[in-house]
């Protein structure tokens, strides 16, 4: 009880174990890699008995989902208060095990989270949170992020948010959400009651850009996401205000308008202003997106009949045509951690989640193969998975897969349909 | 093949209006639904004489008619140039302003179609300024294929989703 007790000032105290140089870290983009068994028991608390632990098995239950979400790692099934002790990681044979303490007063909770590899018993983490018991969550997936960055030397991404457009069963209307990995904390941000389509996170995740209708024509808007109160319109030329690619120091974007009689991409400020025109009359220019350098971007044009990627070097606005298989190609999204693109690509009357890199070779990667619409694919903030909107039934869910084909799953049981999905990392 | 189902299109799309006018539109159902308290007692005293806000084909005003399009195309085709000489002897009869709304069949990804909705009502708009309308008379917008008349994932389904509509704006 004494050993939970710990001072309220140790918030995030990390104990430093494993201070190896030498330290290898396990290799998670092998795509035959067995997966690292974890032992997640329940989280004790020493003053309540047994039959009264249904609060720390919650506890155990979203940490195993938070950790599993990463693609590396399973969870031993285990027995209920099984796996604390070195015998029971033993006999499940598990390669790690997290074990946690509570202890709640009123409305505050402290968790004390340890991590250990199981076949030397050593700690590799140790860390406690105190706060607001609605902060559990946030505590627990501050945990995962620091659990993956101890096994792969990345931080996790269980503290991202993920937004998407979703529309309610039998409703016109169509709203954008935000959401944690797990989907338990469903926030909605706007309430136009008018469509809303393509939101786009700001590189810090602070702001959300989204188009409406709700005014009558197709506006960009920006909204400050520390607030739920206000939203201001970025841009409100008449026609096409859609889809905008931040830049990555967030102080300028590139968007698509159609004000001069045709969809083209306009580099505007943060005011809205048009700072250049970046495409000139060619057919369709939309859905750009930049390379993390902010050199390049990548965007959709059909100036050869049919929607493909095309690449521009900004400083020359040289072009090339980057996408040659599929008879057409679509909604890129550039991985923030290396020169790859995923894009849906229609391959046998199938939108398929693909990849290239628009650089080298230019391989045109197809990485899912079932036989339903897989749309609108957005990059993890840490590289590693891609998320998309799967065509389900009339409407569309949101899906999550890793970037080399493995772990496709449902990330979201939402009623209606939700689509647009977009993944950044939280700050704020 | 093609030839023959573009040449019946009319009377096929006349046919699935009828069908299809019960589900097509969730703004109706809203409407069917009986008032209950204050709201739907007794209202001001109004005209007798009232603007219907008809609709002709499509979500068309009445009194214009909706262009179609070919598959993944903005072109205006031949047999709809007759569509548009009706929407400018409307709008050259009247002083009103008249939204273009380009739309799309739901093949193709969400924003391609949302430009290519755009530069349908933009081919039209254009369309209309030759003959003679005054181009602040006319705005466009785009749904790509986010309102979708009818939901049928056949070619007849598809054809009467890629459209303008006429929409006279109040």
């Amino acid at each position: 009880m004494k050993r939970l007790l710990m001072p309220l000032l140790c918030l995030f105290l990390l104990v430093p174990i494993t201070a190896d140089a030498q330290r290898v870290y396990l290799d998670i983009t092998s795509p035959d890699a067995r997966k690292i068994l974890f032992a997640v028991p329940w989280f004790q608390n020493s003053g309540l008995a047994t039959s009264q632990q249904a609060y720390g098995r919650n506890l155990a239950v979203t940490l195993a989902k938070a950790l599993e979400f990463h693609g590396i790692i399973d969870i031993a099934s285990s027995a209920a208060q099984q796996g604390s002790t070195a015998d029971d990681w033993k006999r499940l044979g598990v390669d790690y095990a997290t074990v946690g303490r509570y202890t709640i007063a009123g409305d505050q909770i402290s968790l004390e989270i340890r991590l250990f590899d199981a076949a030397t018993g050593d700690m590799l983490l140790g860390k406690s949170y105190n706060g607001p018991s609605t902060q559990t969550d946030v505590m627990l997936f501050k945990f995962t992020d620091a659990v993956i960055n101890e096994l792969t030397g990345k931080s996790g991404i269980a503290g991202t948010q993920i937004a998407f457009v979703s529309q309610p069963p039998n409703k016109r209307e169509k709203e954008v959400f935000i959401t944690d990995i797990l989907g338990r904390s469903l926030r909605q941000v706007t309430r136009h009651q008018s469509l809303i389509v393509s939101p786009r996170f700001s590189p810090d995740g602070v702001f959300l850009a989204y188009t409406s209708y709700h005014s009558g024509n197709q506006n960009l808007y920006i909204t400050d996401l520390r607030q739920d109160k206000t939203t201001r319109a970025l841009s409100r030329r008449p026609g096409m205000n859609l889809a905008p690619a931040w830049a990555p120091d967030g102080n300028s974007m590139i968007v698509t308008l159609s004000h001069n009689g045709n969809p083209d991409l306009y580099l505007i400020n943060r005011s809205g202003e048009i700072l250049k025109q970046i495409t000139r009359n060619a057919g369709i220019n939309v859905s750009p997106v930049f390379s993390p350098d902010g050199r390049h971007i990548v965007f959709v044009s059909d100036r050869s009949k049919k929607p493909q990627l095309y690449l521009m070097e900004l400083a020359t606005g040289n072009t090339q045509r980057i996408t040659y298989e599929g008879s057409e190609n679509a909604e890129p999204s550039w991985s923030p951690t290396e020169d790859l693109v995923t894009y849906s690509s229609l391959r046998g009357g199938i939108y398929q989640i693909c990849t290239v890199n628009p650089f080298k070779d230019r391989s045109e990667t197809q990485i899912t193969t079932d036989q339903t619409h897989h749309e609108s694919p957005s990059w993890s903030p840490d590289g590693n998975q891609i998320i998309f909107a799967k065509r389900d039934g009339a409407g569309h869910k949101i899906y999550g897969i890793m970037k080399n084909g493995s772990y496709q799953r449902l990330l979201f049981s939402l009623p209606g349909s939700q689509s647009y999905p977009r993944w950044q990392i939280k700050t704020y | 093949m093609w030839s023959r189902v573009r040449a019946l299109l009319p009377a096929l799309m006349i046919l699935s209006l009828v069908l299809f006018s019960g589900c097509a539109d969730s703004d109706t159902d809203e409407a069917m639904k009986p008032s209950t308290g204050d709201a739907g007692a007794m209202g001001k005293e109004e005209s007798l004489e009232s603007k219907g806000v008809g609709i002709s084909e499509g979500r068309t005003s009445e009194g214009m008619l909706p262009v179609y399009f070919d598959f993944d195309s903005s072109d205006i085709r031949q047999d709809q140039v007759s569509r548009i000489q009706v929407n400018a002897d409307f709008m050259k009869g009247d002083d009103g302003t008249v939204r273009i709304e380009g739309n799309c069949d739901p093949r193709g990804t969400n924003e391609y179609n949302m430009a290519l909705g755009e530069r349908r009502a933009l081919s039209a708009k254009k369309y209309l300024v030759n003959l003679g309308v005054p181009e602040e008379r006319l705005t466009t917008i785009s749904y790509g294929e986010e309102r979708l008349l009818v939901h049928g994932q056949d070619e007849l389904s598809y054809a009467q989703n890629r459209r303008d509509d006429f929409v006279i704006a109040e």
